[in-house]
């Protein structure tokens, strides 16, 4: 996990990340959107970096990778995740080149309204199939 | 658990033909299965292993589940639909009624700390902030607010 000082590099506020759904409890099934628990940090937000990988390639992480086979995937604006206080730096891991973090540097004020607000903004790339 | 009842608030006249209403309010919201459902998901967070989102997530303080458990006890009965009981990734855990555009969302932020948010999109409310968790008056208040718009006949 990295500090403030040893993030990786920012991702470009023009990036998509896609963020995936691993649990029904980030997910309201009702609305059909995420649960801004989805958001919550700490610890740091995992995503991906969309032009480093596929939504093929991000499925089958959350498939088979993780062992989520009924989770989905969801994308937000890098930019918008920006003017919300979440910051995205590019952390590639092992298996995984188009790792990326969210770290949330605002105020713990308005942790819960920016998450909020960028639940807001989702766009659905993988339906989650939580019964 | 008692059944749902009634205020009759205000009554104007019961004519529909002359345009005026009656006019209820409703002031409590029978959830037979709250209790019990409230107090398995707590049970089910309470086993949550490390790691239970596959992305780092802390398990659950158990003293955590103990404030939030007295915390539900020293509600009014029959004040709410049952909450979606959901682990945070930091170890602590929060309650969320969602309908359409309005939520209500009472975190569990540490042993003496609710942090709510109070968000209605259609009506530009984003209220967020924080109260002790034994000021029950409070959580009521905004319970009763996110209800307010909850109608099941």
């Amino acid at each position: 996990m990295s500090e403030a000082g040893a993030r990786g590099p920012q991702v470009d506020a023009s990036e998509d990340l896609y963020r995936f759904i691993t649990t029904p409890s980030f997910w309201v099934a009702g609305e059909n959107r995420p649960s801004s628990a989805a958001f919550d940090h700490p610890p740091p937000i995992s995503v991906n970096v969309a032009s480093l990988t596929t939504v093929e390639e991000t499925t089958r992480q959350l498939r088979e990778d993780l062992e989520k086979p009924l989770g989905g995937i969801i994308s937000v604006g890098c930019g918008r995740a920006r003017g919300f206080g979440f910051d995205a730096r590019h952390e590639p891991e092992k298996n995984n080149l188009a790792h990326a973090h969210l770290y949330y540097d605002g105020s713990n004020n308005s942790r819960k309204k920016n998450a909020r607000r960028l639940v807001e903004q989702f766009e659905l790339v993988l339906q989650p199939q939580f019964q | 658990m008692a059944p749902l009842t009634l205020d009759f608030d205000q009554h104007m006249s019961t004519n529909v033909d002359s345009g005026d209403y009656d006019r209820w309010e409703r002031t409590e919201y029978y959830a037979p299965d709250f209790e019990r459902t409230v107090s398995q998901e707590l049970d089910r967070l309470g086993q949550l292993e490390p790691n239970w989102d596959a992305e780092g997530a802390a398990p659950i303080d158990p003293a955590v589940l103990d404030a939030a458990r007295t915390f539900l006890s020293r509600l009014p009965e029959n004040i709410a639909s049952t909450p979606a009981v959901v682990p945070m990734r930091k170890g602590n855990l929060q309650f969320e009624w969602n309908a359409g555009p309005r939520s209500l969302e009472l975190e569990i932020e540490d042993l003496k700390t609710i942090h709510y948010l109070k968000w209605d999109s259609e009506q530009g409310i984003e209220e967020e902030d924080f109260f002790p968790v034994d000021d029950t008056e409070r959580a009521e208040t905004l319970i009763r607010w996110f209800m307010g718009s909850v109608v099941h006949v």
